[in-house]
């Protein structure tokens, strides 16, 4: 890369001058501008794209537009031998190059190679062991000190013996052979010279563009601007291809009744799904004969209803499934903070008295966080059989004691844990709370230790028990930690899906497993109304937007000591 | 005088206030000992009983009430044919006994009186006597109690005959000594006292790797965690480095909307970006578990947080040098930032390792082949249901990659982590 450190804006433009290359690159710009209006027509006259409707059409037809302006506007103002014309066409081509390699990558089956790399591997195993014993054998020889001839030819030996395993690897299962000759016939197909040229073109030119900053006066300002875009480059392009791409069209798709597995394209519903979903009808019940669906508007299944006084109000929704979600998903969040949290916070307390053993402790509390989901749900699924689980198992042991204590006769609940609809939520959140804990007190500790100990020890000599420092002083001092804490902890229970899926599992017929992910993912994959479920994940997405929101307002105004 | 003496017990009682406090911090501190490693059993259990289970055999996980160890029966070849081991205790002696298949079920009655009979579930009745209904003679009376009548036979107990009544009656097997077969016992086969030795079944770890593709699927989840952590490190290195160091046009403007991502949660993208893989065309490709993945706000975020606490005077040494730019990220800020730099490998390595949510929707049961740890536990759930012991050592293969780094590297997890949430 050539980036340099020459002196900067030393030498004036040199308008009158323009070198004949330039006139190429300004024909270029205007080709490449000429090319995008090209491809915004032809994709406003494709009948449909992909079933997602017209505005996605319109929508990429307008993007390509604006890169055409952009182009013909660079190669104007390259003309006139302005140095933010210059960037712009440096960004264009620089950024053209970037994607006709990544095209190229596409159609020449590139990153389909991951499966054949993982497919050789596999076949290969146990030359995966080779290789996990050189790096021993290198790992080993290079603890001993510099000049050490163990050093020297161990790590000799660690490296050939990888590269050997590496190379067999390669010359075994094909990879390299397969690999090469694969890549070279699809190199060689026209599309694919086509996109090698329109690469090379735009990397010459970026490059010819580069080295003429002094023929534009670069300044600075405008170096910087394009070694950090350069530098941003790759975060960017994924950022814009696998993020606010989606995310935009995430926007859209919740105003549509986008179903792939219908033929006809999405249709622009407006607020429909979000009035389906979030719509409610209340009605007072006349006598007690009465059903709920006469009293609650026509489309609507009845949700709940309470009494008060004399008369039975009745609640009833047209998407009964998802108030049922929230419900759950509300309820799991409670419970997942009132769970972890005070727990957490009170190892933290235990953990942060200066005894030895306390990192061995810190380290154990944090084990559970490290476990897959999955796996943890199956293991938590046996300790809370009915029957075999050590779960009841232990619940019995303490009835027995009490009863054998107190002689008291409290029959062994056996409780289902999975199976009975008022708890399974429960068995779930424990399972989680379990989980999160020891991740949480150890931000906690990290917390605690931030804590002047002047302060506390202040307040011990001014009489002020355990209790009073730890409500006056450690924690809200704890503010910003707790805020962490709850935010983190908080947004994770809004986002829970594998905790149910994996633990209730997906041949429990029960609403009271679903939660808003749940129920999103039951609506996306399972019924593919796309459209309705983008619209349940803006309404999670404010949810945590507004639980953030909150939290932020509330810790700041109670932040008196920390800042 | 007085005075010394005054001096002399305040010192006493001084001493002793100092000892009575010795006294108070060392129970303090073995109570605080005891809740901590309560709560460390508690977490650790469950990894405890999924290693226990993942060595029983498919018999010995359903064992009631739960036990750790896992266990195998004792069985003895006997005329070429493997038979079962019990192990009775007769008068405090253990006897190692095996069934007489040749005699079959021996008829015994069981008795009692009519005062302790439970007459509503005589099968339950608290205190019986066993004897062979050969021994006994039936009186042909019959005696009713509590509604439900029940034959009297006499029985001889001690060598004095007793008319009782006989609660219930059953086939009983007949089980000998192995080395003294004049000793014998007659009980029921299905609840005798079975023979066991601790016997770990390391086999189990082999033939769940068959099952379900799981070692296929583990070897496509390293390359999946491998590619994706080394991609998010490095885009947020360069990211990192651009928005710490470089003043570019619009750089305040996108960081901004990088914080912004930060808060969106990947439920609002999985649908678009499920239509995005299938327009691409890499539904159940390992490309779609890789690519998508790379970028990252966070990551991004957590590194120029680090690299604009290196010291600016740094960069300007080596600027005057002639090094790049590249230069000084790869020279200066990449030495100086490992332990920034492991603590989001390891985060991304764990995010990698354990998600499931995308895999399940993208590769699904689409394409077993391409599935990942987390995929194939799924499908070990429902396939092995009926053994359980099999799923648990799944669940051990696949928390046991993740469970050797942390201890590899449990500084940057725990103190890495604990630093990024307080920033």
């Amino acid at each position: 890369m050539a980036v340099t450190s020459r002196s900067m804006g030393a030498s004036q433009p040199e308008s009158g001058k323009a070198l004949p290359a330039l006139y190429v690159i300004m024909v270029w710009q205007v080709l490449v501008g000429g090319g995008c209006l090209y491809v915004a027509s032809q994709i406003l006259q494709i009948e449909r794209i992909f079933n997602l409707g017209n505005f996605v059409q319109i929508f990429l037809a307008g993007v390509f537009t604006l890169i055409a302006a952009a182009s013909f506007f660079s190669a104007y103002r390259l003309y006139q031998i302005n140095g933010t014309g210059r960037l712009l066409a440096m960004g264009i081509d620089f950024t053209g190059m970037v994607l006709a390699l990544l095209y190229l990558g596409h159609i020449t089956g590139l990153y389909l190679g991951l499966d054949t790399l993982a497919d050789g591997l596999y076949r290969s195993l146990s030359w995966l062991w080779g290789i996990a014993l050189g790096y021993m054998v290198l790992w080993l020889s290079w603890r001993f000190p510099e000049g050490n001839l163990i050093r020297k030819y161990g790590g000799y030996a660690g490296l050939g013996v990888m590269a050997a395993c590496v190379v067999i690897i390669l010359l075994t299962s094909g990879l390299l052979l397969n690999g090469i000759s694969a890549l070279v016939t699809n190199i060689l197909r026209v599309d694919s010279i086509i996109v090698i040229v329109v690469a090379v073109i735009f990397g010459m030119a970026s490059a010819y563009l580069l080295r003429k900053g002094d023929v534009f006066g670069e300044t600075t300002s405008q170096r910087d601007t394009w070694q950090g875009w350069l530098f941003l480059m790759p975060n960017f392009v994924s950022f814009v291809l696998f993020f606010a791409g989606p995310l935009l069209l995430s926007f859209y798709l919740s105003f549509t009744d986008y179903n792939p597995a219908q033929q006809n394209p999405a249709q622009f519903v407006g607020l429909s799904n979000y009035t389906q979903m979030l719509s409610l009808s209340i009605g007072t019940l006349q006598n007690s004969e009465q059903r709920g669906a006469e009293v609650i508007a026509e489309g609507h299944a009845e949700l709940t209803r309470f009494t008060i006084g004399d008369s039975t109000i009745v609640i009833g929704a047209r998407d009964t499934l998802f108030w049922y979600s929230l419900f759950n998903t509300f309820n799991y969040c409670l419970f997942l903070l009132v769970f972890s949290i005070p727990p957490a916070l009170g190892l933290a307390m235990l953990l942060n008295s200066k005894m030895p053993g306390m990192k061995f402790f810190r380290a154990v509390f944090f084990i559970p966080s490290i476990a897959a989901v999955v796996g943890v749900a199956l293991i938590w699924q046996w300790l809370y059989d009915p029957t075999i689980g050590y779960i009841n198992y232990a619940i019995l042991q303490v009835v027995n004691f009490i009863n054998g204590l107190f002689g008291s006769q409290i029959a062994d609940p056996a409780v289902k844990w999975l199976t009975d609809e008022r708890i399974l939520m429960l068995s779930v959140v424990i399972m989680a709370a379990w989980q999160v804990i020891g991740f949480n007190s150890v931000i906690f500790l990290a917390g605690l230790q931030g804590v002047p100990r002047e302060l506390v020890e202040a307040a011990t000599v001014d009489g002020a028990n355990r209790w009073t420092r730890f409500r006056k002083i450690i924690l809200p001092l704890l503010g910003p930690t707790t805020f962490f804490v709850t935010i983190t902890t908080l947004i994770a229970g809004l986002q829970a899906f594998a905790e149910p899926f994996s633990l209730i599992g997906e041949n429990n017929p029960s609403t009271a497993k679903l939660t808003s992910v749940y129920y999103l993912y039951n609506l996306g994959f399972s019924n593919f109304r796309m459209g309705y479920a983008s619209a349940v994940a803006w309404v999670v997405f404010i949810a945590i937007f507004i639980v953030t929101i909150l939290q932020f307002r509330f810790s700041s105004s109670n932040r008196a000591y920390s800042d | 005088m007085a005075a010394n003496a005054q001096t002399a017990a305040r010192a006493r009682t001084a001493a002793q206030l100092d000892r009575l406090l010795k006294i108070r911090t060392w129970v303090i501190r073995i109570l605080v000992y005891f809740l901590l490693s309560f709560v460390a059993f508690l977490m650790l259990f469950p990894f405890l009983y999924m290693f226990f289970t993942s060595l029983k055999n498919t018999q010995d996980v359903f064992h009631a009430p739960p036990r750790l160890m896992p266990y195998s029966a004792t069985t003895m070849s006997i005329n070429g044919e493997d038979v079962m081991v019990y192990n009775f205790v007769l008068e405090g002696q253990e006897h190692k006994m095996v069934v007489d298949q040749e005699t079959g079920n021996v008829p015994f009655g069981f008795f009692t009186t009519a005062e302790e009979i439970n007459a509503a579930d005589p099968q339950s009745t608290a205190n019986v006597r066993q004897v062979k209904l050969a021994d006994v003679v039936d009186t042909g009376r019959e005696e009713t109690v509590g509604g439900e009548s029940f034959p009297v036979y006499s029985v001889s107990i001690d060598g004095q005959s007793q008319d009782l009544l006989m609660a219930y009656r059953r086939g009983l097997k007949r089980f000998v000594d192995v080395n003294d077969p004049s000793v014998e016992v007659f009980a029921v086969e299905r609840t005798a006292p079975v023979d066991e030795y601790v016997d770990p079944q390391f086999g189990n770890y082999n033939s769940v790797l068959q099952l379900k593709n799981l070692d296929r699927a583990l070897i496509n989840t390293s390359v999946v965690t491998l590619l994706v952590t080394v991609g998010q490190v490095t885009t947020s290195l360069l990211g990192g480095y651009a928005f710490s160091r470089i003043q570019f046009r619009g750089r305040d403007k996108l960081f901004l909307v990088y914080l912004g991502t930060i808060m969106i949660p990947f439920v609002v993208l999985i649908i678009p970006l499920y239509q995005l893989m299938v327009i691409i065309g890499w539904q159940g490709k390992i490309a779609a578990l890789v690519l998508p993945w790379i970028f990252t706000a966070y990551g991004t975020f957590l590194m120029r947080q680090f690299f604009i606490t290196i010291p600016k005077e740094l960069e300007e040494a080596a600027l005057l040098d002639g090094l790049g730019r590249f230069g000084i990220l790869w020279r200066i800020f990449v030495p100086l930032s490992g332990p920034a730099i492991a603590t989001q490998a390891i985060i991304t390595f764990l995010y990698a390792w354990n998600s499931f949510l995308w895999p399940l929707v993208i590769i699904g049961d689409a394409n077993t082949v391409n599935h990942v740890v987390t995929l194939s536990l799924r499908q070990l759930k429902t396939a092995a249901a009926a053994e359980p012991n099999l799923v648990l050592t799944g669940a051990a293969v696949a928390i046991l990659p993740p469970l050797v780094l942390f201890l590899l590297a449990q500084r940057y997890f725990v103190e890495g982590i604990a630093n990024t949430g307080l920033k």
